[in-house]
């Protein structure tokens, strides 16, 4: 469990506007391959996320890093994931936040409440589906940098490493910011 | 003698607790039997059963609640969620209606001084 008494941390960093344009005329279909993968191993790794959702299993999720050039299409059950230049219309729930933000949520590191009263944390539509969506995500305890690199087999270790030292750069060695849970 | 009772909401919630030297943990199901029956928390019959024994494992205790009033026309909730609390291995209960501790505890193995109201 983390040290409640941390000092609170400032707000997590930002994509600067210049990599993100750098990013834009990037294809999106290896980057879908890629967290497909990763949401299908969730999928068979933490099966409780999805009986978690209850009844907004088949909810369709639309999450947009505001640092970023494209946004993501999430369904739970069948798990199904897109990448999209721009969200499309008829979403159960948009949820915003920065990137950084976004991955810390997912690993439980921040809170979701006070990122909503700050209004680093926008959400739009179904907010219960939202909150069915935090708390089985919170249980999991998902642990990215692990889920990731799980996809490059033998080179598994040194992937981790890889991620792990990506996650503390954007998100802050661990600790930082992260919630008791 | 003072304790730390924790809340938890989820199984892993449960688990930080205990981890986290909780001597004891209050925790409901995941239906109108508990005031705080909010979307993707609480916990299903086979997690309350686990986290019990988990619990027990490592010498803490499980008070469950369920502290919301029985409906009328659907009082059998509530007297299954009693007793799937005992049969899980619930250490005390957290009931909100007096009727439902009238009806239900005078058949529990748990002592009286083992349930209170909410």
């Amino acid at each position: 469990m983390n040290d409640p008494f941390a000092a609170s941390p400032g707000p997590l960093p930002t994509i600067p506007p210049l990599v993100a344009l750098a990013m834009r005329p990037l294809p999106l279909l290896p980057l879908q391959l890629v967290l497909a993968g990763v949401l299908q191993r969730i999928h068979r790794r933490y099966p409780a996320i999805f009986d978690r959702l209850g009844a907004h299993a088949r909810a369709r999720f639309g999450i947009k890093p505001i640092d970023l050039p494209f946004a993501f299409v999430v369904e739970a059950r069948p798990p199904r994931l897109s990448v999209v230049r721009d969200l499309p219309r008829g979403l159960d729930a948009r949820i915003s936040a920065s990137l950084a933000n976004l991955l810390a949520l997912l690993e439980g590191r921040v809170d979701g409440d006070a990122l909503m009263f700050s209004r680093e944390l926008v959400v739009e539509g179904d907010v219960e589906a939202v909150l069915a969506l935090r708390n089985a995500i919170d249980d999991a305890q998902l642990d990215l940098a692990t889920e990731l690199s799980s996809l490059f087999g033998p080179l598994g270790a040194p992937a981790r490493r890889a991620f792990e030292a990506a996650r503390g750069r954007v998100i802050g060695a661990s600790g930082q910011g992260e919630q008791s849970r | 003698m003072m304790e730390l009772i924790c809340p938890a909401g989820t199984p892993a919630a449960l688990k930080s607790a205990i981890d986290a030297g909780a001597d004891a943990i209050y925790c409901g199901f995941n239906d109108e039997t508990n005031a705080r029956n909010f979307p993707g928390l609480n916990f299903s019959r086979d997690e309350l059963r686990n986290g019990i024994a988990l619990a027990h494992g490592r010498g803490a205790r499980v008070l469950v609640a369920i502290n919301t009033f029985p409906r009328a026309s659907a009082v059998d909730i509530w007297h299954r969620a009693v007793d799937d609390a005992v049969s899980a291995g619930a250490d005390a209960l957290i009931l909100a209606d007096i009727g439902l501790m009238e009806v239900k505890l005078s058949a529990m193995p748990m002592a009286a001084d083992s349930a209170s109201t909410a």
